[in-house]
């Protein structure tokens, strides 16, 4: 009988906390999101379901949770920890990516400079609500609106935020479609969200090869700290526009990045353990994730409209708020909006333009911070 | 609640608004520069094709043959200027 009753007091029923209890409401509440409204599915639902696994209470002396050194979930938080996986997703996504749109209009990378506005006014936001440079400059980088640059520099300058940041910057990436259109509406009149961009030109397939190459080699010289990433992501895609790699491409933007992700996004998730996650901290990061994205959206309209003070061929500021690289779901809702008020104007193609320049650019700002904080 | 104070002050302790403008001056530096040298490729790469003309490689992708949506345009397109100009199609 002793030991039925030792056994049933380390049952998850004994030991739950309310904590736990929530976290799992919160798990499932992004799966029913992924299955329902398809909000970014591919990371909410292993999220999600990482954030059950890693709320069930643990008995000490087993390893069983992602803190718990030897634990088969502690070594596959090992690439969250160390920063590994993101860059291997990278990979992937350079290899899917399409930079002709960029080639084609130059002046619409600087669209992706600007939106990094919402970084650095962040970081300024978390350091006045008192954390340390370090937790404030990860915290910061949710607004380049890029999951696995946030991942990547919390990694690296304040680990023990990763829970936080990674599902802060997730779930404003998946509500991208919610956040931007209104401000998007506010800085914009409806005779600017006309403006009609002219077509893309031909890119050559010699443009397309010699330019990740070159992206890559401007991008690691100014930002050594951003090089596994812009790195990675360049070499995907090399892999892609080579013509010559095309297994290696294709195993990168299919089966590899498919199973980084799932590592990535339930080990992420088991990381949310309610003892770790539910503190003020989180609620500020949650807030600050909230007001980085609104900003950096701002940012890149305006800067849209600074630069038609000065240019004879107006830029439709819309596209300024693809420049968060939550690719290419800020294009997508650039291309919305704008079809919302001219059914034949078609922006997507642009938007892609500043929203890859806006990948690129928020690595280069984790590659600085991490070089400007590291000890 | 936040001392207003403190906060500011932590904000010049941990040079906020040094980060904040030199990070954004280095992201536009290497944003522009990526933007000079896509404007400038175009020509120099019609440089370098006066040189060594790109050559036709046959690749998978335009070795593949026709699929059969392409077969169907193709076939249509024939059957309609073969209609046009009273001539059979193939």
């Amino acid at each position: 009988m002793d030991l039925f009753v030792e056994f049933l007091e380390t049952t998850g029923f004994a030991t739950m906390t309310w904590g736990n209890i929530l976290m799992i409401l919160i798990g499932l509440m992004f799966i029913t999101l992924a299955i329902t409204k398809h909000y970014e599915p591919l990371l909410l639902l292993p999220i999600g379901f990482g954030a059950i696994v890693g709320n069930i209470p643990t008995i000490p002396g087993m390893a069983l949770s992602v803190y718990d050194e030897g634990s088969v979930l502690h070594y596959l938080y090992f690439g969250v920890r160390q920063g590994v996986y993101p860059p291997l997703i990278f990979l992937g996504i350079g290899a899917m990516t399409d930079f002709s749109a960029m080639l084609s209009s130059p002046r619409l990378v600087l669209l992706g400079a600007a939106a990094q506005i919402g970084i650095f006014l962040t970081l300024i936001g978390a350091l006045y609500l008192g954390f340390t440079p370090e937790e404030a400059g990860a915290i910061g980088i949710i607004g380049g609106a890029d999951g696995p640059t946030a991942i990547f520099l919390s990694a690296k300058l304040a680990p023990h935020l990763i829970g936080a940041i990674a599902v802060a910057a997730y779930s404003y990436m998946a509500l991208v479609p919610v956040i931007q259109p209104p401000i998007m509406k506010l800085l914009t009149t409806k005779k600017e969200r006309l403006i009609r961009m002219p077509p893309p030109r031909q890119v050559s397939l010699r443009e397309r090869i010699v330019f990740p190459i070159a992206a890559f080699l401007i991008a690691a010289l100014i930002a050594p700290g951003s090089l596994a990433l812009v790195g990675m992501l360049m070499f995907g895609n090399l892999l892609k526009e080579s013509g010559v790699t095309d297994r290696l491409a294709e195993t990168a933007r299919h089966s590899f990045i498919d199973i980084v992700t799932i590592l990535l996004g339930f080990s992420v998730g088991a990381s949310t353990q309610a003892q770790t996650f539910l503190t003020p901290e989180s609620l500020s990061i949650f807030g600050l994730g909230a007001l980085s994205f609104a900003i950096a959206t701002a940012g890149g309209v305006l800067f849209a409209k600074f630069l038609n003070l000065f240019t004879k061929n107006k830029i439709n500021p819309l596209l300024g708020a693809a420049g968060v690289s939550a690719v290419p779901d800020s294009a997508r809702v650039v291309q919305v909006v704008g079809h919302a008020e001219d059914p034949h104007n078609h922006l997507l193609m642009h938007a892609m333009a500043p929203n890859v320049a806006g990948v690129i650019g928020s690595a280069i700002c984790a590659g600085m911070l991490w070089s400007v904080m590291v000890k | 609640m936040i001392d207003p104070q403190a906060g500011i002050q932590n904000i010049v302790d941990g040079h906020g608004a040094a980060i904040a403008l030199v990070g954004m001056s280095i992201v536009f530096a290497a944003l522009s520069l990526i933007s000079v040298v896509i404007a400038v490729l175009p020509r120099l790469l019609r440089l370098v094709e006066g040189l060594f003309p790109e050559p036709v490689v046959a690749t998978p992708r335009n070795r593949a043959a026709p699929t059969e949506d392409l077969t169907t345009v193709v076939a249509a397109a024939a059957a309609y200027h073969a209609a046009r100009s009273d001539v059979a199609p193939g």
